[in-house]
């Protein structure tokens, strides 16, 4: 148990915590019915076996996949990037995929929704991932459920693998109207900013690293320049609001019950040029028809808009930002002219005092409010979603339900950039694309359930899906424009013109079934399986059976001490599977190559993809053993599960010999292991008027690649910084395990892994009369963390600015210019971290002041987000991922949009 | 009533079978080679790894044969790059590893032409001449292939299945030199003596073959070649200072090279110029190389650099950097660089000519003597008169012969990618190297190159170079 040894300063403080627990003997029992935490996995069954709720009444979440972030135990979500309504990187259970998506199969009201933000994006603008449910409105959701084991997801099938969370939105109880209106308010700041040197310092520091480099110093009186530019205060807004507004209105009688939501979402980012907003509307309508006819049906329209900057990306061949360039920027520039007016200056000559030709070729650098405000990237995405259930009784055991739905958006996306960022070369860039994308699923099963002389009973489920998806983008792209008056509005303008278009298609049709036995709500097995046909692989049926059981071992009076109030042992082993690969990714495929040719261009096409005509579907094994346990009337219960996790034929990119004429193929090449521990607890104290629950949880994972085929070791890595190859995939070690070259000794080439060990999760609710208070705090632990942007802050070259500290440090400055980056020791951190992530008071006025008025309830709260963070990483945030979602490639933080710290208030009033 | 209803939908739906996935934004193998400009474009496509800013030579080509000989020194910063300085070379050098991989690349593509050419919807004729021009090519990179690497798989076909490739052995080296034999005769017999500029020619194909049998020290052949090219139009120009001018492409001294393009340019004054000049001058020129030439040589001033004004007015000096391939109006910001990238030109052809004859000779003879003095004599215009310089070379024995081709070599042609082959091919490069860089360690191993090591770990069939 390294990791507890490691991190005891974090026990310390939970234990602390954990001490004000109240343990008054006298409490009035509130005993959770154990029953409930038999999931609603969909299809409409329920079952016993590893799944978590979502606690998602406090966070001040802009998605809901931030709702998942320390909230259940086995969740390790990333916040990627603090763009507004950036991606969550969620990893339910470990890390099992290289090359196909590690995200959960999102479900939301019984309809699958694809888990990657490249479905809703034409893919142009600039900076991160949004998230993938960006469109919906986290207050219209009811609940969230994680689902995790074979018993619990066996029924997605080819989508299990990854875990699957299941999102209802809200619907209403008969004859209850409701009419609640919720306003909130808020502001918000970084969550860090580094000490740089000031431009004194810098000048300074460039000066010595000119003269130890042989080179006449550029600057006679450093001390001239005074404290200069703070270029991360410059970029920032001087004010980043927040507001939310959602009316939400249910009601209904004996036959119709409805809810109906609008919602208003604004969110300013931090950075200038940087925003979020959100217009949703829902109606969700449930009636019924006959005595044997259902119907259910959810609505939504949505609209979402962004304006995105440049962020994330460092400051190199591959890309500038914002972010970076805040930190690195020449502390003695000024950012604005005398008239006020933003200096359209690079890094050049003249305000440096350098040479051009030198400047030219290293520091092609954009003023950073220039790149912030200067251009443009906007991306609007119009969404459309219905679906329609009926249930029809064809006799009393048996029941007939269907489904249709369909999901249809529309996204725009529009960037600019100036040729003034170009040194003044003219080179304006402007671009325009749009997506048009449509799902349509069609489903039908066949529910009986039948009771056997009281004891026993028999469910069972029989169905078919039949699911398509197309996807299709028109782009153009236009570069050089002689007047940039027009912008993107008119691409014509540009010089030189790149237009694309493309498509893609993929479906899946499927049969599932399931039977569930029970005596007495004892004993309960379950056997299902979903048989599944994708498009995108060659062999497309495949198969993903379960078995599963629960015993209650204190209703079946084995367990007779009046100390346990429940007990029930739940297991199970399931085959699942993880399809999430781009379609067409198995053929062979020809491509453009552009060579010159007597000054000219010539086009030509040849073989570019090699084809792989056995590519399979992942497949992951799941083993799962759990045990919960009530005591005190189950106002504590302890949920305990041990699970093993074997993924084989993981699809990955294999580096083929050179001779073959291909530098990769997509093959099944890994076998990967996540095995676990997850224990969680809650417990709920009543003592009169007051009322504390807590919920904690604490899990741990070992990620391990088993086994590799064809190859000894993969060492890849998207480049960043100039670097490449530095993530490594061999067997024994987990994956995103960080490499650096280093042919003599193997162990040293090993920098340590991105895969948590350990995570933790902690909610606590206060209620005392009128006022509740709410804390939640969450960690991560083990997992490591490349800084890469000590790359630029810790640069000895004087090319950039750097940390104050640093300048101070023991280190002799010498330019060289262009130096190649090397991936060393002191880059990689532990980025452990315990954050409380959220504080909420909340008032609400006493009825009896509102007796009179139409006002039901009035509750004003104000919260906190992102608080305070305890980590030995020494950049601002550990939870960060520079390449997103991407499994194989966590754990670098390069130029991250820093999360916002935010104070909100809010008024919640129900008539 | 709704029961039917629902029957029927189920019905309805079910029979809507899942499609068979055709990617419609691609083009598959399938569907090429069925028009009759689809063989244009796949031989086209094989350019890609000659003229472009991703082609070896437009970087390592050049790189190599300057740091991996006695041109150049590296600055120290770029570890890849101070192995091939310091003969410090291992397999996992990503510079070896750019020239197998975009070598092999482009034998495939050459390789996908030649299988498929013949089953397009075109003439006999079309498909002989766009036949030879892809053997041109495929034995043009299996010639590098073979000079680098030594004994190198034959590879002929390329497989579409990643299910069914080949894991081939290195073929002995006398049987590559028979393939390239082959697809250069090839050629030549089919090619016409002009083409469009830029593609290859009859001529071009006799520049290879010359090299070639030099390579092979079949002189008589190599003679042969030389000669054919000599009595043919190309000329050498007037000024070597125009030879490296964007606006002067595919002029009449150039008989084969990459064609390059802004935005498809070449790094290689990114890498040479000082960094007041917008380089980073990580490729320095040796000492040796500098002193081989008389001070008032044409080739010494176009070469190098000396200093450069600064953004007062004032003259700097710098230690020599090389500044061939800069064109300053063509590439106002270091780094892609449009001018052509010349592989044969026609002073290399009256080098190689002196060479061949040499050894058929058994030393200088006239016509020897007359194709290197011709390379001399150019070098003494200095743009606006001819200087008394570079006096003609007399009678001599074969060794000073040989080691004032050799010389003249490094003059003319120093830092366009023949400089390791010279050394190798005329067996002084441990000679060379010593004496221009004394902590080298060069030794019998670097007449090849090591088979790169994502290589070997890919095909376990393949076996290192020795030394490696």
């Amino acid at each position: 148990m390294a990791p507890v040894a490691k991190y005891y300063k974090y026990w310390i403080f939970l234990l602390i915590l954990g001490a004000s627990l109240p343990t008054n003997a006298q409490d009035t029992i509130v005993s959770p019915p154990l029953s409930h935490r038999n999931t609603l996995i969909g299809y409409g069954q329920r079952i016993r076996g590893a799944s978590a709720k979502v606690n998602q009444h406090t966070r001040i979440a802009t998605t809901a996949d931030q709702l998942l972030q320390g909230t259940a135990a086995g969740i390790y979500a990333v916040q990627n990037s603090g763009q507004p309504a950036g991606e969550m990187g969620v990893h339910i259970r470990g890390f099992r995929s290289l090359l196909a998506s590690n995200q959960p199969l999102y479900v939301i009201d019984g309809i699958p929704y694809y888990n990657e933000t490249g479905w809703s994006s034409a893919g142009s603008v600039f900076g991160p991932a949004a998230s993938p449910l960006a469109f919906l409105n986290p207050q219209d959701i009811g609940e969230i459920r994680v689902l995790k084991d074979a018993a619990t997801t066996s029924l997605y099938g080819s989508r299990a693998a990854n875990g699957v969370v299941i999102i209802r939105t809200r619907r209403t109880l008969p004859d209850s109207l409701k009419v609640s209106f919720n306003i909130s308010f808020g502001t918000q700041t970084p969550i860090g900013t580094y000490d740089l040197a000031n431009a004194n310092e810098y000048a300074g520091f460039l000066n010595q690293a000119y003269n130890n480099a042989g080179l006449d110093t550029p600057y006679d009186n450093p001390n001239a320049f005074g404290s200069g530019t703070d270029w991360q205060n410059i970029i920032y807004r001087d004010q980043a609001w927040r507001q939310n507004y959602h009316l939400g209105i249910s009601g209904g009688g004996e036959k119709i019950n409805y809810y109906l939501s609008g919602e208003y979402m604004d969110q300013t980012g931090l950075v200038i040029g940087s925003d979020f907003q959100r217009y949703s509307f829902r109606a969700n309508i449930d009636a019924q028809i006959n005595d044997r006819t259902s119907l259910s049906n959810s609505l939504t329209f949505n609209r979402v808009e962004f304006n995105t900057v440049a962020s994330d990306a460092g400051y190199d061949e591959t890309g500038v930002d914002v972010i970076t360039g805040s930190r690195i920027f020449n502390p003695i520039l000024s950012h604005q002219n005398a008239d006020g007016s933003i200096n359209r200056f690079h890094f050049t000559a003249d305000n440096a005092g350098l040479s051009s030709g030198m400047l030219q070729s290293i520091l092609i650098q954009p003023n950073p409010l220039l790149l912030a405000g200067s251009t443009d990237s906007k991306s609007s995405t119009s969404r459309v979603s219905n679906n329609l259930q009926l249930k029809v009784s064809i006799l009393d055991q048996l029941s007939l339900n269907g489904t249709v739905g369909v999901d249809a958006l529309f996204n725009e996306e529009y960037t600019f950039i100036p040729g003034a960022l170009f040194l003044g070369a003219n080179q304006g860039t402007g671009s325009g694309a749009k997506l048009d994308a449509l799902k349509f699923i069609n489903q039908y099963f066949l529910e009986f359930n039948q009771n056997y002389s009281g004891d026993q009973k028999l469910d069972l489920v029989a169905g078919y899906s039949w699911e398509g998806w197309r996807r299709e983008v028109l782009a153009g792209r236009s570069i050089g424009f002689d007047n940039e008056t027009l912008r993107y509005y008119s691409l014509t303008v540009g010089q030189q013109k790149i237009l694309n278009s493309n498509i893609s298609e993929w479906g899946m049709q499927s049969f599932f079934g399931m039977g569930q036995y029970s005596y007495k709500d004892i004993l309960n097995l379950t056997l299902s399986a979903r048989a599944d046909a994708i498009s995108i692989f060659d062999n497309k049926w495949s198969l993903f059976p379960t078995l599963a059981f629960s015993w209650d071992l204190r209703q079946s009076s084995l367990v007779r001490t009046q100390k346990i109030s429940s007990l029930i042992v739940h297991s199970s082993i399931g085959s699942t599977g993880n399809q999430s690969i781009p379609p067409y990714s198995r053929f062979s495929l020809l491509n453009e190559y552009n060579a010159a040719l007597n000054g000219a261009t010539i086009n030509g096409i040849s073989i570019d993809k090699i084809a792989n005509n056995k590519l399979e579907v992942e497949k992951t094994e799941k083993y799962d053993l759990g045990i919960e346990v009530g005591f005190k009337e189950n106002r504590l219960i302890f949920d305990l599960d041990f699970y093993r996790e074997n993924t084989r034929n993981a699809i990955g990119l294999i580096p083929l010999l050179a001779t073959s004429g291909f530098e990769y193929g997509v093959a099944n090449i890994a076998s990967i292991s996540n095995q676990g521990l997850e224990l969680s607890a809650s417990t709920n104290h009543n003592v009169g008027t007051a009322n504390a629950s807590f919920q904690f949880f604490i899990s741990l994972n070992k990620n391990k690649v088993e086994s590799l085929d064809l190859r000894d070791q993969i060492i890849s890595g998207l480049p960043f910084s100039g670097i490449t190859d530095w993530s490594i995939t061999k067997s024994n070690y987990s994956l995103s395990t960080f490499y650096k070259e280093n042919p003599d000794q193997f162990e040293q080439s090993i920098l340590g892994s991105a895969a948590p060990k350990m995570i933790t999760g902690l909610f606590s609710k206060w209620d005392f009369k009128d006022l509740d208070f709410s804390i939640s705090l969450l960690g991560a632990f083990g997992q490591k963390m490349i800084n890469a942007n000590n790359f630029y802050l810790k640069n000895p070259t004087g090319a950039f600015n750097v940390l104050a500290d640093y300048l101070h440090s023991n280190i002799t400055p010498a330019f060289e210019p262009g130096k190649p980056q090397v991936l060393t020791e002191d880059l990689i951190e532990d980025a452990s971290y315990l954050r409380i992530q959220n504080i909420t008071m909340g008032y609400t006025i006493p009825s009896s002041l509102l007796t009179g008025s139409s006002i039901k309830k009035l509750r004003i709260y104000g919260s906190a987000e992102n608080i305070f963070t305890l980590t030995p990483y020494s950049g601002l945030d550990p939870d960060v991922s520079h390449f997103g979602s991407l499994t194989q490639y966590q754990g670098v933080d390069l130029g991250s949009y820093p999360k916002a710290k935010m104070f909100l208030l809010g008024l919640n009033v129900d008539f | 009533m709704n029961i039917r209803i629902w029957i029927i939908l189920i019905i309805l739906t079910a029979s809507s079978c899942i499609h068979d996935e055709d990617p419609k934004s691609f083009i598959t193998p399938d569907e090429f080679f069925q028009e009759d400009r689809d063989p244009r474009a796949a031989v086209d496509a094989i350019y890609f790894y000659i003229n472009s800013g991703n082609s070896i030579y437009s970087r390592q080509y050049w790189l190599l044969n300057a740091l991996f000989s006695d041109l150049a020194v590296s600055d120290g910063l770029d570890p890849e790059l101070q192995q091939l300085s310091e003969f410090n070379l291992s397999s996992e050098n990503r510079t070896i590893e750019a020239i197998w991989k975009g070598l092999y690349a482009g034998v495939a593509k050459a390789n996908y032409a030649i299988q498929n050419i013949a089953s397009a919807p075109i003439s006999e004729n079309e498909i002989t001449t766009l036949l030879s021009e892809a053997r041109f090519l495929r034995g043009f990179f299996y010639f590098d292939l073979a000079r680098f690497f030594g004994d190198v798989p034959i590879v002929t076909e390329v497989e579409l299945d990643i299910n069914n490739i080949d894991y081939p052995l290195r073929s002995p080296l006398d049987s590559v030199y028979q393939f390239i034999e082959e697809d250069l005769n090839f050629a030549f017999e089919n090619l016409s003596a002009t083409s469009s500029p830029g593609r290859p020619t009859k001529y071009s194909t006799a520049a290879l073959l010359c090299k070639y049998y030099l390579t092979i020290k079949n002189y008589t052949r190599a003679a042969q070649a030389s000669r054919f090219l000599i009595q043919s139009t190309f000329i050498l120009q007037n000024d070597y200072a125009n030879l490296f001018k964007n606006n002067n492409q595919n002029n009449a001294e150039f008989i084969w090279s990459a064609n390059l393009n802004s935005g498809n340019g070449s790094n290689i004054n990114f890498l040479t110029l000082p960094y007041p000049l917008g380089g980073l001058g990580r490729i320095l020129p040796t000492s040796s190389f500098y002193e081989q030439f008389e001070e008032q040589d044409r080739r010494r001033e176009i070469t190098f650099i000396h200093g450069y004004l600064d953004n007062q007015g004032n003259e700097v000096s710098i230690a020599p950097h090389v500044q061939k391939f800069w064109d300053r109006s063509a590439e106002t910001i270091v780094g892609d660089s449009p001018v052509d990238f010349p592989l044969v030109r026609f002073a290399d052809i009256l080098l190689l000519h002196a060479e061949a004859l040499n050894e058929l000779r058994n030393g200088s003879s006239a016509e020897a003597l007359g194709a290197i003095n011709l390379v001399r004599a150019r070098a003494r215009y200095n743009g606006s008169i001819t200087l008394d310089i570079l006096p003609d070379l007399d009678r001599m024995d074969k060794a000073d012969f040989a080691t004032a081709i050799l010389d003249e070599r490094e003059r003319e042609l120093g830092w366009e990618g023949h400089r390791w082959f010279d050394l190798v091919r005329f067996g002084k490069l441990e000679e060379k190297v010593s004496e221009a860089k004394p902590g080298a360690h060069v030794t019998p191993t670097h007449y090849l190159l090591p088979i790169p090591a994502s290589e070997l770990k890919a095909n376990k069939n393949l076996i290192q170079n020795p030394g490696y």
